[in-house]
């Protein structure tokens, strides 16, 4: 107990520290957010240094606080819940813009990551078991194939082929545009249908990553005395592939999933660029290239907070699966 | 202050790493399958709708005022109007809510007569009075007066409900165009909202063609507007807006006809989307201002005709067009004139936009031979008192298509006997090197309007060499210019205004103050498959391009198409 309350204090520590971070860097980065809006604001007609001075006011630039008391601010708005207002999407909140979005950002990325991990894992067991045979080693070298194509082309080539020449699959959007977002059984047929194709290329370009992972580790655990003794004892394979070399071998793969469960949050800006799936990541990406502090600093919070979240989580999960852990032993020893 | 619809930036999207990343794989993706087959499902709808990529930038937020910064596409132009449309190609204007306009003598004093029988799309009378409101409030809110009017304005009134009265404190006729395209509001339903610029208006009720049917983060989905003052031209029932993140899932929307009309850059657009139905796939690129290499006159060596002169003539605008631009931008014509406005030319050009000729290298080292620079051992020309001819020239490190652009005047250049080197900065940093006259060359596009005068303007006034918006950035400061450019301005009679034009484009090709090289454009794509009755080079009637920028030529757009048969 002691020990979690050292780390529950550890992970506060940790997001000041990333939201002290999150808000000064932006700010100490060269360029200026009314120079990008009075970019944006030209392209629709001339430019009026009267009206750009009335909505800097509106969003708030117009400041002449020094940085440490805006930082200050910044704190007692996030405590109270408030995120701000979006520069690039105004008059919208930082919160409405989130709220909007992470939806989609949360499903696709989840059930992916979900399906990655737990297919990945099963089959390195698989492989590590029957290691050295025809299967483990073909399997390896396939696997390292795919580790090593660069998404965005994986991506490209799907939407290519699979989407636009054969037709198989839609190559753009969430869902067919023409329905109406809700709970029918057409939307979300058109949803699933159209996160095929996203949630396919993600997990086969990341799938590969949990099967080595899990096979490297499992073998060096089947090598272990306690696999030998629990052989000896004439235990079933399956007992010992997994209630003994498995359960042993499978932390490092966890804390693994944890941390990709946690920067799920954050979307993924290339999925969203290359399939136009809608997402938190080009929210970012935009908010970034319109240095809109605000959205910004609200999407880099949120995932703060998930990762260092899930980090908690697995710290619980550790004390259930490593008994070392939970007597408070060091967990190398 | 700066007027004029301004591609300050290149016009080309700048990009980063991540989404050039992909571009480059989507082009290899592209050639690689230029021999499969392409199976794109042709489906052509029942309903007469018309799909548009209005938008390339992710998903939607609700922001439905015309005078937000970031209002969505398709308010402007097709649910709310202006008083006159102002052809931005050829200048021409055509009554919309008013049915035309009057200067006094003294040019004081603007009318407006108010078209009448026109209706909101809430079924009210639409009326004068809704005029002077969206006038007075924009007075009252400044972050909606974006143009600027109430720097001039002096009062917005009507006396009866088909005029308005406008008066103002100085005289400006260039500051009609921007009240013409003001976007009229109800007052009825306006007065109560307070700012503009914040208010969302998830409702919009205005008098355009269309009204909005439903909003979704992921579409905007516009109907026909019944009780529309030309209800009978609209042939489109519906228009839809998805949003989309990339022009390369445009290009692909474009190319399978799931979309009938847009405004990207890519540049595969000819062999992945005009190449693959040539009879129905069609690009219109709109050349609307020139991109220049613009010399600090500050500079000794620069402040010298021939100097400039042997720069423009080594140039080889063909190869740029060709490898920096991806062959949409043809190269300038010396006067700073697009094609179409050839009315403007001063008479010694007989009617033809004259042209910079092909690159020459020898023309330009017998311009510097002529004025007495000679060329030292290092094949680099300097003066006689050694002064070489060696300049930096800045520009945006992430403009990719502006930096193979000189680097192509850089082997230009370097045949000819001038040295250039590229200085890469920042955007902000171009920018602001720009307005501070520091730089030797510097390449920028430009602004612009409905003619000419609005990119000449800002860019020779001379009361536009300082400040922290400078945007006379060559320094060109001459008595003739400026006497120009006041004639055009204090004068409301077109043909006093054209002749004004035609000696400021003399001056522009005779003294090159600053150096064009491309015509740049507006992006306009569109297929015939489900819509005909387009913009054409023939009959340019509106800028095609279907974003916001042009916002009142897509009234026009949509008011001229009819569906396929």
């Amino acid at each position: 107990m002691r020990r979690l309350i050292r780390r529950l204090g550890l992970y506060l520590l940790a997001v000041w520290a990333a939201i002290t971070v999150n808000f000064f860097l932006p700010r100490l980065a060269p360029g200026d957010p009314v120079a990008a809006l009075q970019q944006r604001l030209q392209q629709r007609g001339s430019f009026n240094p009267a009206s750009l001075d009335a909505l800097r006011a509106e969003f708030g630039l117009n400041t002449n606080d020094p940085l440490w008391l805006q930082y200050l601010k910044y704190l007692n708005n996030l405590i109270h819940g408030n995120l701000g207002v979006s520069i690039t999407r105004f008059p919208a909140s930082v919160g409405d813009v989130i709220g909007q979005d992470i939806k989609w950002t949360l499903v696709l990325l989840s059930v992916s990551v979900l399906l990655s991990f737990s297919l990945g894992t099963l089959v390195g067991i698989f492989m590590a078991w029957n290691r050295g045979t025809a299967f483990d080693t073909a399997l390896s070298s396939l696997m390292m194939f795919f580790y090593s194509i660069l998404y965005p082309w994986l991506a490209i080539v799907a939407v290519y082929f699979l989407g636009f020449n054969l037709g198989w699959f839609p190559f753009a959007f969430g869902y067919d545009t023409s329905l109406t977002p809700g709970w029918s059984a057409e939307f979300i047929a058109s949803a699933a249908y159209h996160a095929i194709l996203p949630a396919l290329t993600l997990i086969v370009s990341t799938i590969a990553g949990w099967m080595l992972t899990m096979r490297n580790s499992m073998v060096t655990t089947l090598s272990e005395d306690y696999v030998l003794l629990a052989r000896a004892k004439g235990l079933s394979s399956r007992r010992v592939m997994f209630a003994y070399a498995a359960r042993n071998a499978i932390l490092p793969s966890v804390t693994g999933f944890a941390i990709a469960l946690g920067t799920v949050v954050g979307g993924q800006l290339l999925v969203e660029i290359v399939f136009s799936y809608p997402g938190i990541g080009f929210d970012l990406f935009q908010a970034i290239q319109g240095q809109d502090y605000a959205l910004a600093d609200g999407i880099l919070l949120l995932v703060i907070v998930a990762t260092v979240f899930m980090n908690l989580i697995v710290d619980l999960l550790y004390t259930i699966l490593d008994p070392r852990v939970r007597e408070g032993r060091s967990v190398s020893a | 202050m700066t007027r004029g619809f301004s591609p300050l930036a290149s016009p080309w999207p700048s990009r980063t790493a991540a989404s050039a990343l992909v571009a480059l794989f989507m082009i290899a993706a592209l050639v690689v399958s230029a021999c499969a087959s392409s199976s794109a499902n042709n489906g052509k709808s029942g309903t007469k709708t018309l799909t548009a990529l209005g938008f390339v930038g992710g998903s939607y937020t609700q922001d439905m005022s015309p005078f937000s910064p970031n209002v969505n596409v398709g308010v402007d132009g097709l649910v709310y109007e202006n008083l006159e449309f102002v052809n931005g190609v050829t200048g021409k204007e055509t009554p919309v809510l008013a049915t035309g306009h009057q200067f006094s003598s003294d040019n004081k004093t603007l009318t407006f007569n108010i078209r009448q029988n026109v209706k909101w799309s809430d079924g009210q009378a639409f009326s004068a009075n809704d005029v002077v409101f969206t006038f007075n409030m924009i007075k009252q809110y400044p972050g909606a007066d974006g143009s600027g009017l109430w720097q001039h304005l002096a009062s917005v009134a009507s006396n009866d409900p088909n005029t308005v009265v406008m008066t103002f404190k100085d005289v400006d006729p260039p500051l009609l165009p921007f009240i013409e395209q003001t976007y009229i509001v109800p007052q009825h339903l306006w007065s109560s909202v307070g700012d503009p610029t914040k208010f969302t208006n998830t409702s919009p009720v205005g008098t355009g063609p269309m009204k909005l049917k439903s909003f979704t983060a992921q579409q905007i989905t516009y109907v026909k507007n019944p009780t529309f003052w030309q209800a009978d031209q609209v042939k489109v029932d519906q228009i839809n807006y998805p949003a989309v993140n990339s022009n390369d899932t445009a290009l692909l929307q474009l190319s399978s006809h799931q979309a009938d009309w847009a405004g990207i850059f890519n540049s595969a657009l000819n062999a992945q989307f005009v190449q693959k139905d040539p009879a129905h796939n069609h690009i219109y690129m709109v050349p609307v201002v020139p991109v220049q290499i613009v010399p600090n006159l500050k500079n000794p060596l620069l402040a010298q005709l021939p100097v400039r002169q042997a720069i423009s003539a080594a140039l080889d605008r063909q190869q740029m067009s060709a490898s920096g631009e991806a062959g949409l931008e043809q190269a300038a014509s010396p006067t700073g004139l697009m094609p179409g406005q050839e009315a403007y030319l001063d008479p010694k050009f007989s009617g033809k936009l004259p042209d910079f000729g092909a690159a020459d290298a020898n023309k330009a080292a017998s311009i510097l031979q002529g004025a007495g620079f000679k060329k030292g051992s290092d094949g680099i020309f300097a003066d006689a008192q050694g002064h070489k001819l060696s300049f930096k020239a800045t520009v945006p490190g992430d403009f990719n298509d502006y930096v193979q652009d000189l680097q192509i005047a850089q082997q230009n250049l370097k045949a000819a006997g001038i040295d250039l080197q590229l200085n890469k900065v920042s955007d902000d940093g171009w920018r602001s090197d720009r307005s501070g006259h520091n730089f030797d060359l510097i390449m920028t596009g430009g602004f612009f309007g409905p003619t000419p005068y609005y990119y000449l303007e800002p860019l020779l006034n001379s009361t536009h060499i300082s400040g922290a918006n400078a945007t006379n950035w060559a320094g060109w400061n001459d008595k003739a210019t400026d006497k120009l450019l006041a004639q055009y301005a204090g004068s409301s009679d077109p043909n006093v205004q054209k002749q004004a034009i035609q000696g400021v484009t003399a001056i522009m090709a005779d003294q090159l103050p600053v150096i064009p090289v491309l015509d740049a454009i507006q992006f306009f794509e569109y297929t015939t498959t489900n819509w005909t009755g387009w913009p054409t080079p023939d009959n340019p009637y509106a800028i095609g391009s279907a974003y916001p920028l042009a916002a009142g030529d897509n009234e026009q757009v949509i008011l001229h198409l009819t569906p396929a048969s």
